[in-house]
């Protein structure tokens, strides 16, 4: 729940009454209000779909009812193929992710450790965080040629830069008393990264984390929808372009959900459970 | 942490209200006003040099001179162009009531009306030579191809990909043999990729990129379309969406303009090339031998589509047996 969101704007009998309701809610409690709630608008949101294309508002070849592509995505997923194509493309944003990071901490702890390489590295960073790793499409083919390589180097581009930046950020704000205990104990670099650095500032590791997820996710989805299959299934991106090129409507969008609820069960369930105090 | 649950005055401004704003304006953006009472065609603006009469339509103001011949009650006329990129775009700009005809190839329109889309075949355009290219002189044959090699064409589902499919099915019994082989790459791409010779062996295109590299050394083409189909078939079709077909105005004045186009290509060759060479980024006399020379032709005839549909059918990427009267407007 966002702090400062809910914030007292007028303070009324209701308001108060209510703040000392809310604030008698366990935390555990008012997540799973949280959870409810947001149950009850996707909900709603369905059904507001499902209406709106039902009774002719909006043209169902321009956008399916909202039964007919959840039945399409049932089927796709039992039917094996979007299921292989979904998790070729989660198992490659995970790779990405875990390299993507690994480089990015590693980028972190040189700029950390040498000032004379921080110039370069962070002239390097804000060039290339702004730019979309599509537009580096020649240099990428004449790198790693057309193929999942490719779609690969797009999505580490998205994810190493942001995720450089985010931890390097992370090691800036810890507190320099805590390094200069370390130091006196004795501690060498690799002791001061693992026993100071890296767990000082893990909360912002798990933003950095979360911030190349949604990054990667979607260079990875946008790459795919140019690459294509090639000796491969093509992932989720492919399965979109496709079923666009065929004019399949009601596969594209169940597709679109896909994706969708991917990221609402990385943001909700991964993220979450891993880095609680980043809600 | 403090929490507030919000009372029901502030759940109102805060969640319904802003989700009632959006259905609000999605509602008022659906109702467009109609074009006050001007007569218009918005034709999709496609460029190649099967899609010339097209230009030379818009170059000489054709269709608004057909338009005007027909109109007797005084209303104004006009013709917007909308620049489109594929089949793709085209139906969701139909469907957006952005464009009134476009021109695209017979299995791309027979998907869309597999899937439902109103559309129909209001005349024939063009016939080229649609034609598979290769870079290694040592594949021959159609079986050499598989396994490793990439192909590139513009996108599943095109006039491309059915056709190499056609000559896959009958030289290899497998219809989608090379479907996992495939690569989607608009055709200039797609040309660049076959010369680099890096990744792509082969190349399914049209002209002029496939008289260009039928004109490279080093490659050679594999399979013509022609014998892929076994017959002559429309390369481009028009296709419109039911306001604009049964609409006799338009619809004639349409074809009136293209059959003007056509047989003003036909009948002077210095004037068309000067007038369309700089869109294709060739010199006035390689387009004159393009369009001349080359076996392009310019038809309203429609050929080939019951051997499309026969084909799309028997391999399931049609569900069901079109009837040709779904696929051409009614003759009144």
């Amino acid at each position: 729940m966002r702090r400062g969101g809910n914030g007292v704007r007028a303070i009324g009998m209701n308001q108060v009454r209510k703040g000392i309701r809310t604030t008698g809610m366990t935390r555990a409690a008012s997540a799973a209000h949280m959870k409810g709630m947001q149950l009850l608008w996707l909900l709603a949101l369905f059904a507001f779909w499902e209406l709106i294309t039902r009774f002719g508002a909006v043209n169902p070849l321009l956008l399916p009812p909202a039964t007919s592509v959840l039945l399409r995505l049932f089927q796709g997923l039992l039917d094996g193929t979007l299921l292989l194509q979904w998790l070729q493309s989660v198992g490659l944003v995970l790779l990405g992710l875990l390299l993507g990071s690994a480089l990015g901490l590693a980028m972190a702890c040189l700029a950390y450790f040498s000032p004379a390489s921080r110039p370069i590295l962070s002239l390097f960073a804000s060039m290339m965080h702004p730019l979309p790793g599509i537009a580096l499409l020649p240099l990428i083919l004449a790198v790693a040629g057309i193929g999942v390589k490719a779609v690969f180097l797009v999505m580490l581009h998205a994810i190493v830069w942001s995720s450089y930046l985010g931890m390097s950020a992370g090691f800036r704000a810890v507190d320099p008393h805590l390094v200069d205990v370390a130091v006196n104990m004795g501690a060498n670099r690799r002791q001061l990264i693992r026993h100071v650095l890296v767990p000082v500032s893990l909360p912002q590791t798990g933003a950095v984390l979360r911030i190349g997820w949604s990054r990667g996710w979607r260079a990875l989805i946008s790459a795919e929808m140019i690459f294509s299959a090639i000796g491969s299934l093509g992932g989720i991106g492919w399965y979109l372009f496709e079923r666009r090129a065929f004019m399949d409507v009601t596969g594209l969008y169940a597709g679109i959900l896909l994706v969708i609820l991917t990221g609402v069960v990385m943001e909700n369930g991964v993220f979450r459970i891993w880095f609680p105090d980043q809600s | 942490m403090r929490h507030h649950l919000p009372g029901k005055r502030t759940f109102f401004v805060r969640s319904v209200f802003p989700v009632l704003l959006i259905v609000v304006i999605l509602f008022l953006s659906a109702c467009v006003p109609d074009a006050g009472k001007a007569l218009t065609v918005s034709v999709a603006e496609q460029y190649g040099l099967a899609y010339a009469p097209l230009q030379i339509m818009r170059e000489k103001g054709f269709l608004e001179a057909a338009m005007q011949d027909r109109e007797k009650g005084g209303r104004p006329v006009t013709v917007n162009w909308v620049r489109l990129a594929n089949t793709s775009a085209i139906r969701e700009a139909m469907l957006a009531n952005e464009i009134d005809v476009a021109f695209t190839g017979i299995p791309p329109f027979l998907l869309g009306v597999d899937q439902g889309m109103p559309w129909r075949m209001i005349t024939g355009l063009s016939r080229c030579p649609v034609d598979l290219y290769v870079n290694d002189p040592s594949l021959t044959t159609l079986a050499a191809l598989v396994g490793k090699h990439r192909i590139a064409l513009p996108q599943p589902g095109s006039i491309q990909h059915v056709l190499l499919a056609m000559a896959a099915e009958r030289e290899l019994d497998r219809a989608d043999i090379f479907d996992r082989q495939l690569v989607s790459m608009k055709h200039p791409d797609g040309m660049q990729a076959l010369l680099s010779g890096k990744d792509i062996t082969a190349h399914f295109t049209a002209p002029p990129y496939s008289f260009l590299e039928e004109d490279t050394a080093g490659i050679h083409p594999l399979l013509r379309g022609e014998s892929a189909m076994g017959e002559p078939y429309s390369f481009l079709v028009g296709i419109a969406e039911p306001e604009f077909y049964e609409d006799t105005l338009r619809l004639d004045a349409f074809r009136d303009a293209l059959e003007r186009a056509i047989l003003f290509i036909a009948e002077n060759p210095g004037e068309t090339a000067r007038l369309l060479a700089e869109s294709y980024g060739l010199t006035p006399e390689e387009t004159e031998t393009y369009l001349y020379g080359r076996d392009i032709f310019f038809e309203t005839e429609i050929r080939g589509t019951e051997t499309f549909v026969d084909f799309m059918v028997r391999t399931g990427y049609l569900q069901r047996r079109l009837a040709l009267r779904e696929l051409v407007p009614e003759e009144k």
